[in-house]
């Protein structure tokens, strides 16, 4: 469960990227974060774990508080079960797509086996698993930079799930997609999130998007929270409000926008 | 009405002012036209050229030049070289040890000096070690070091660790390592941050981050550089000898002292078929490399 | 936990690298072992270890004299000793590079002479200039001349390998344009070549330049130049405090010429501003 209260976040430089934000999301739920850029989606997803830190409030995260006191082997820890699935995949493109998947088990291993790059039978075979559910097994020994956008994506994905996360933090995980690719993506998503119980929370740039996918929706404008409800009652007005203008098409993915 | 030819007292008077004109005022230099105005550069290329001049003949003075000795001895060099051209092929029994010796150091040096210089290129990373504090010192120490040539370093270690090999292989490791170390910071600040953040963000710490982000990223530049350094340190291992630091250089110092150049053509031409091997087996690695 | 079938028959299909990594690390452990026996000798040894001790004591005090005072034989004369070298020898190969450039360039002559010239260049950077260097003292003795003459002739090899390379870059266009105004040969050379070719010729022999101070400095430890034989001399002879002032004066003289020929020629390819 992640718990928010009375957050706040201040840049050095003065700019206040959030401001006395609450909020609580249960474990296994689907929330989409939607606003204009820079208005504080990214930096609210940074802070549950912890890339960022909170200036003021409090944190807590799956009980444990997130503040200046967890750091070190605690962090490590912490982060193992957190995991962030990034807009430009972030792979490693000059080693093959299952290196990568293993790269994500790294972080248990001791010094002489990252070393060598020594993963075992089981690791492999939980990262095969892993890229099964994502439906590129085929693509295992091919390296990361001849893959498609919408493969090198699901590889990040079965990365995350090579370490049966608790909560998968997606930072605008769509946005370089094409419309198909990004629906295949999304509806591993959500299909995640309801066989695993998996919490999953994502930036999105595209309204229409998260409207089809997601449960909850969480509007932030000027780093508050403006709206936080079911996806159903996101209506024009509500959009308006968010983004305090009409939609325009960069808001829009799908030809035809369906809201409420 | 016919245009006469100006008289040649006139073209002199033309010429004379449009060259020398700009050196002295900005308008002469300026180019109108209806749409810009073009003012050319000043013009130094005569000042350059007159303090070339005024060096050259300093340099002549300090350094002793005596071109009628050199013309007068210059008998001398024909002969020398044409008993180069004569080579002394029953040489190379005498030849093999030093020259195996050679290729020794150089291949022993390159090794350690890679190895050391990986730490010390990740620490002089901009984007690995963010603190200005610690890559800026480790640059400038590393760039201090690189400034004495191999030969001085081996000339000055052989008072330390004792005529021989020894000398010669801790100064090429000490070269090798400078120059790994700047090409390897230099390939690793291109690199792409990206996958380094994500796989920290799940928990590993900065030494498995770097190993499976950074590493598969630099290791086919980090291989040419090493391959590219031991081209360059079969070049020096060959010299060192000549003050005596092991390999052949010693032999080759030896045969012209004794006025042998049969012996020194012969082993300059081993030395050169060497030459030509290692760099084309090394081109040829680095290709499939990259 | 029980894996699919799929999973278990790619997991099988897996590439054994694992033969050929180990095989590689054991051609370069083996090469390695072989390597470093050989090189024999005591590393440390007391007297080595004095002499390190000497050495830094000598590091840091070093004969400031020598340093500060512009007498003959002193550090700044020498320092000024070894440029003069270095510039005389970078002349004299620019001087033999530009013609020779052109000769072995593929579009001024055809390829049979262009590649005669190019087997000559690399005969010439193979020698090891140490080698020209004890020649030269053969024919004039030993001191800084042989060095000039040293360092002129190994210059040439790496100033035309350059110097083609340029030329073989030059734009043909501007001379066709040239030529359709009616240019002369003098004219289309000052107009078309030569801006094209200055900036970087002038480039390639400031490179070269740099290496040759160096170059002059080690050519000193054979007593063809005077500052490397003199540091050599001094170490030999214990005295190491002059030894560091004339090291000091090594490191100041080859930081001063890298740091300012890296700018002139980065102001000479990217123009001057």
């Amino acid at each position: 469960m992640i718990k928010f209260s009375k957050v706040g976040k201040q840049y050095p430089n003065g700019t206040v990227a959030l401001k006395n934000v609450s909020l609580e999301i249960k474990q296994g739920e689907f929330v989409a974060i939607i606003g204009l850029s820079g208005a504080g989606k990214s930096t609210l997803i940074r802070l549950v774990n912890k890339m960022i830190d909170t200036t003021s409030g409090e944190l807590i995260v799956n009980d444990v508080a997130v503040d200046e006191n967890l750091k070190g082997k605690a962090l490590r820890r912490f982060r193992r079960k957190i995991w962030m699935v990034f807009q430009s995949f972030n792979l490693v493109e000059r080693t093959t797509v299952l290196k990568n998947v293993l790269a994500a088990k790294v972080a248990d291993k001791g010094f002489l086996a990252s070393f060598f790059g020594y993963y075992s039978k089981q690791d492999h075979l939980e990262a095969l698993e892993a890229l099964n559910k994502v439906g590129i097994l085929d693509k295992a020994f091919i390296r990361a930079d001849q893959l498609s956008g919408g493969q090198m994506q699901r590889v990040a994905l079965s990365r995350t799930l090579a370490q049966d996360p608790t909560i998968i933090l997606a930072d605008e995980p769509v946005a370089s997609l094409d419309p198909v690719t990004a629906d295949m993506i999304m509806t591993d998503f959500k299909r995640i999130n309801e066989n695993y119980n998996i919490t999953i929370i994502a930036n999105m740039h595209h309204v229409d998007v998260a409207l089809k996918f997601v449960n909850r929706v969480i509007g932030i404008r000027g780093g508050e929270i403006v709206f936080d409800g079911p996806s159903k009652d996101v209506t024009e007005e509500v959009l308006k409000n968010i983004y305090n203008r009409e939609l325009t098409a960069d808001d829009i993915m799908f030809k035809k926008v369906e809201v409420v | 009405m016919s245009k006469e030819k100006p008289s040649f007292f006139d073209r002199t008077k033309i010429v004379l002012r449009d060259t020398l004109t700009p050196y002295v005022s900005k308008k002469a230099r300026t180019h109108k036209t209806d749409a810009f105005e073009v003012v050319e550069p000043y013009p130094i290329g005569l000042y350059v050229f007159i303090v070339l001049i005024i060096v050259f003949i300093l340099a002549i003075d300090a350094t002793n030049v005596d071109l009628i000795m050199f013309f007068g001895n210059l008998d001398n060099m024909w002969r020398i070289i044409s008993r180069l051209f004569n080579p002394n092929f029953g040489f190379i029994g005498r030849m093999w040890g030093p020259l195996i010796e050679t290729i020794q150091i150089s291949i022993g040096s390159t090794i350690i000096g890679a190895i050391l210089a990986v730490p010390v290129a990740i620490f002089s990373s901009s984007n690995i070690v963010k603190k200005s504090i610690i890559y800026n010192p480790v640059r400038f120490i590393m760039s201090l070091i690189r400034t004495i040539p191999v030969l001085v370093y081996a000339a000055m270690l052989m008072f330390i660790v004792g005529l021989g090999a020894m000398a010669g292989f801790i100064a090429l490791t000490i070269f090798t390592f400078t120059i790994v170390a700047k090409m390897l910071y230099e390939i690793i600040e291109t690199v792409d941050m990206l996958p380094y953040e994500a796989i920290e963000s799940t928990g590993a710490n900065k030494f498995q981050a770097i190993r499976t982000a950074i590493v598969p990223q630099v290791l086919g530049s980090y291989l040419s550089i090493v391959l590219y350094n031991f081209e360059i340190n079969i070049r020096s291992a060959s010299i060192i000898g000549f003050v005596g630091a092991g390999g052949i250089g010693l032999l080759l110092n030896d045969r012209i002292s004794w006025r042998q150049y049969e012996d020194v053509g012969m082993i300059l031409l081993v030395l050169f078929a060497l030459i030509i091997l290692v760099e084309t087996l090394s081109r040829y690695l680095r290709k499939r490399l990259t | 936990m029980d894996y699919s079938q799929e999973v278990l028959a790619v997991y099988e299909s897996r590439p054994r690298t694992l033969f050929f990594k180990l095989g590689l690390a054991a051609i370069i452990i083996f090469l390695f072992l072989w390597s470093v026996p050989s090189v024999d000798g005591p590393l440390i040894s007391q007297s080595g270890l004095n002499t390190v001790r000497l050495m830094f004591e000598g590091l840091a005090n070093p004969s400031w004299d020598k340093i500060f005072s512009l007498k003959n034989f002193h550090v700044p004369y020498l320092m000024y000793e070894t440029l003069m070298v270095a510039f005389l020898g970078t002349l004299i190969g620019t001087i033999i590079a530009v013609p020779l450039s052109f000769v072995g360039s593929r579009n001024i002559t055809n390829k049979y002479v262009a590649f005669a010239v190019s087997v000559l260049v690399v005969f010439i950077r193979t020698m090891p200039f140490f080698v020209i260097g004890l020649i030269f003292i053969r024919v004039v003795g030993p001191g800084v001349f042989a060095g000039v003459l040293a360092i002129g002739f190994t210059s040439t090899g790496m100033i035309t390998k350059l110097y083609t390379e340029t030329v073989e870059d030059m734009d043909k266009g501007i001379l066709e344009a040239l030529d359709s105004t009616g240019a002369t040969a003098i004219q289309k050379l000052r107009a078309g070549i030569i801006p094209q070719l200055s900036a970087n010729f002038a480039s390639h022999s400031l490179y070269r330049f740099d290496i040759n101070v160096r170059n002059a400095i080690i050519l000193g430890l054979i007593s063809a130049g005077r500052l490397g034989f003199d540091l050599q001399a001094a170490i030999g002879n214990f005295r190491y405090s002059d030894a560091a002032a004339y090291l000091y004066g090594i490191i100041v003289v080859v930081m001063i010429i890298e740091f300012a020929s890296a700018n002139l020629r980065k102001k000479l390819i990217y123009g001057k501003r």
